[in-house]
């Protein structure tokens, strides 16, 4: 394993690891770097913060907008709601199994990320390809103390996202990215 | 403007060391910026004449009122480029400074290290005026111009910019394009000519270009018009050109399309009215795309763009500024292609096909994938066709991705990532076990690629140039 100081995950996640049973997308090494499990619960909280405010929203405009008297008003506006919280709940539903996609792996020259429950992705940077290593976190990331670690490369379509980290590995992960890529920097 | 592009961009005369003086611009700047606003006042002017003979009732004070205004502007014109010319110093020798003091003062100093490249512009103006304005792109927040110079010293300014652009890239690594500078720094200027798109081509592609799509609903509305009415009014003349503006359009923008090599790489040359040159570093060049249209298919020809690194800062003018050939047979294209990549043929990859299974989910179209010793290569074939190439150390990342019916059917796609442009790689539809092969291969060898920057297909000797190079009459053979 190339990863260094981050045992929790390995302690924490590994059960979960066989997620990955397809061959197209196994890890290049013994098995996938997992987020960490606060991630899941930020997941799940920011997913019952966002999703009632856009739900709000949009039965605000379908009640302000259908006409008072029209008599689909009310099958419209219960056929909406009944839709919404099926969304809503697919996606709660959703968000373990999603999250359970999510797996990183560094290697000496380059780092695999892979995530996607219904269309699967996985991605390979090269350290050296690397043009700016950031780590981000919102105001939930914050609460729990997980952050983002993003990494940007000279290609749009090649820009990764390894989320849901401890803070402080994040850091690490990122210092490590910048470090190996100042060895193996290359021209574009 | 039509004699040759030789003679048209001599080698320039001041040498490096005499120019540390404060400059400006050329005092025809308000002639020039003038005759723009003028062209504009007798292009609305004249249509609004002819618009007025067409319907002789509106023919009445407000044409003329239109008129003055746009002569005004004129003035107007002429007066901002006096000011222009009166306000805007540039120096340039160990460091290069543009000073414009019209109302506040701006001074911009331009790193030698961030000049990404320098191109000129001629509109029709300006070239009557012997003048040329000078873009300079720095990356990030669009170009820095200067307008307008006269020709001789705006090429004299790009030769210059661009050879200290060498040395401080060079400086710091060696550029492996780079033409090696001579014992007394300054390589000889060599101009060759080395390609010209045949006139016959480009005709041809810019109306074929429009496609079936746009000829068939422009002679489709003439019929219907002139059937109902039987007659041939003029809104449906206006309406054919319309449409059809695109023809002259490309065909303005591509006409004489030139290719010269020069020491610092490629210059390409082309437009009727306005003149383009860019000039193009066969090391920036980050992928490559033929394509043709399935008109374009049936006369044999192909429009070969380029991703190259800096040119997106370009802004909206860099219309077509990735172009490498207009139109151009097959041949012609590899004969091009070569000058930017001596390795690379595009004839010579081998192609593989997509799984079998594959052919279930795009039953209509063939994708298939090559990879050779410089390069990995995709080609895509429905009604257009397009070939995509990437040297293996221009391979930013890479992809591998899979949606519900893929899954099903155990396929992937494999993306290779390169900088933004118009070129995209992607290997659609292989087995799963072959894109994960693919994948894991392609990136050892953009790894070794890496490492080795011998390996890139700019660092051999630059190909040679056919200077009695004439489009071939008879068609290629099949490929």
């Amino acid at each position: 394993m190339a990863t260094l100081g981050s045992p929790q995950y390995t302690a924490g996640m590994s059960e979960t690891a066989p997620a990955t049973v397809d061959s197209l997308f196994e890890p290049p090494v013994e098995r996938w770097e997992r987020l960490s499990p606060k991630y899941l619960t930020v997941k799940l909280i920011s997913i019952f913060i966002w999703w009632p405010i856009l739900i709000a929203i949009l039965m605000a405009a379908l009640w302000f907008t259908l006409p008072t008297g029209w008599e689909w008003r009310s099958p419209l506006l219960v056929a909406a709601a009944v839709i919404s919280l099926l969304w809503l709940a697919w996606r709660a539903i959703r968000a373990p199994f999603a999250f359970r996609r999510w797996g990183y792996a560094e290697r000496d020259e380059d780092v695999y990320i892979t995530h996607g429950l219904l269309f699967r992705q996985l991605t390979c940077v090269p350290y050296g390809r690397m043009q700016l290593v950031e780590v981000q976190a919102g105001p939930i990331d914050r609460l729990f103390g997980l952050a983002t670690v993003q990494m940007v490369t000279a290609s749009s379509t090649g820009a990764v996202a390894i989320p849901g980290l401890d803070r402080a590995d994040a850091e690490a992960v990122r210092d490590r990215f910048i470090n190996r890529g100042k060895h193996l920097q290359a021209g574009i | 403007m039509t004699d040759d592009a030789l003679a048209a961009f001599p080698p320039p005369t001041t040498p490096a060391r005499e120019l540390r003086r404060v400059e400006r611009p050329s005092p025809l700047t308000g002639l020039a910026n003038a005759w723009l606003a003028v062209v504009a006042v007798v292009f609305f002017g004249g249509r609004e004449v002819i618009e007025g003979n067409v319907s002789a009732d509106d023919m009445g004070g407000v044409g003329w009122f239109v008129f003055a205004g746009l002569a005004a502007i004129a003035v107007v014109g002429f007066v901002v480029g006096l000011i222009q010319w009166r306000t805007t110093t540039f120096i340039v020798d160990h460091e290069f400074r543009i000073e414009r003091r019209l109302l506040s003062s701006t001074t911009t100093r331009i790193d030698f290290t961030k000049v990404q490249s320098v191109d000129l512009h001629r509109p029709l103006a300006a070239r009557i005026l012997g003048l040329a304005e000078v873009r300079i792109d720095v990356g990030g927040q669009g170009p820095q111009t200067l307008r307008f110079l006269a020709n001789e010293r705006a090429e004299s300014l790009r030769d210059y910019l661009l050879e200290r652009m060498d040395q401080s890239m060079s400086a710091t690594a060696p550029a492996p394009g780079a033409v090696p500078m001579g014992a007394n720094g300054a390589p000889p200027p060599q101009r060759l000519l080395a390609y010209r798109a045949a006139p016959a081509h480009i005709l041809l592609g810019s109306f074929l270009k429009l496609g079936l799509f746009g000829i068939g609903v422009g002679v489709g509305i003439l019929v219907l018009v002139v059937v109902m009415t039987r007659s041939l009014p003029v809104f449906a003349i206006l309406a054919l050109l319309g449409i059809f503006w695109q023809v002259p359009k490309s065909l303005l923008t591509n006409w004489d399309f030139t290719v010269t090599r020069v020491p610092q790489g490629l210059h390409i040359q082309r437009g009727a009215l306005t003149r383009v040159q860019m000039t193009l570093r066969p090391d920036r060049v980050q992928a490559v795309k033929l394509e043709q249209s399935l008109l374009m298919r049936w006369a044999g020809l192909y429009t070969v763009r380029l991703t190259v690194l800096g040119n997106n800062a370009l802004g909206e003018e860099s219309d077509n500024i990735d172009v490498l050939v207009p139109f151009g047979k097959w041949d012609e294209a590899r004969y091009v292609l070569s000058l930017v990549w001596p390795q690379v043929d595009p004839a010579a990859l081998v192609w593989q096909p997509q799984s079998p299974r594959g052919r279930r989910l795009s039953w209509f179209a063939r994708h298939e994938y090559a990879v050779s010793d410089d390069v990995l290569a995709t080609r895509h074939r429905l009604l257009d066709h397009s070939i995509a190439i990437v040297p293996h150390a221009r391979v930013q990342g890479l992809g591998l991705a899979q949606g519900p019916l893929q899954r099903w059917l155990r396929l992937g796609r494999v993306d290779a990532h390169t900088i933004d442009g118009p070129v995209r790689v992607q290997a659609y539809h292989l087995d799963t076990v072959e894109a994960r092969r693919l994948f894991e291969e392609q990136l050892a060898r953009s790894a070794a690629a890496r490492r080795d920057r011998s390996a890139e297909p700019f660092a051999a000797e630059p190909a040679p140039v056919d200077p009695t190079w004439a489009p071939p009459t008879v068609p290629p053979a099949a490929r």
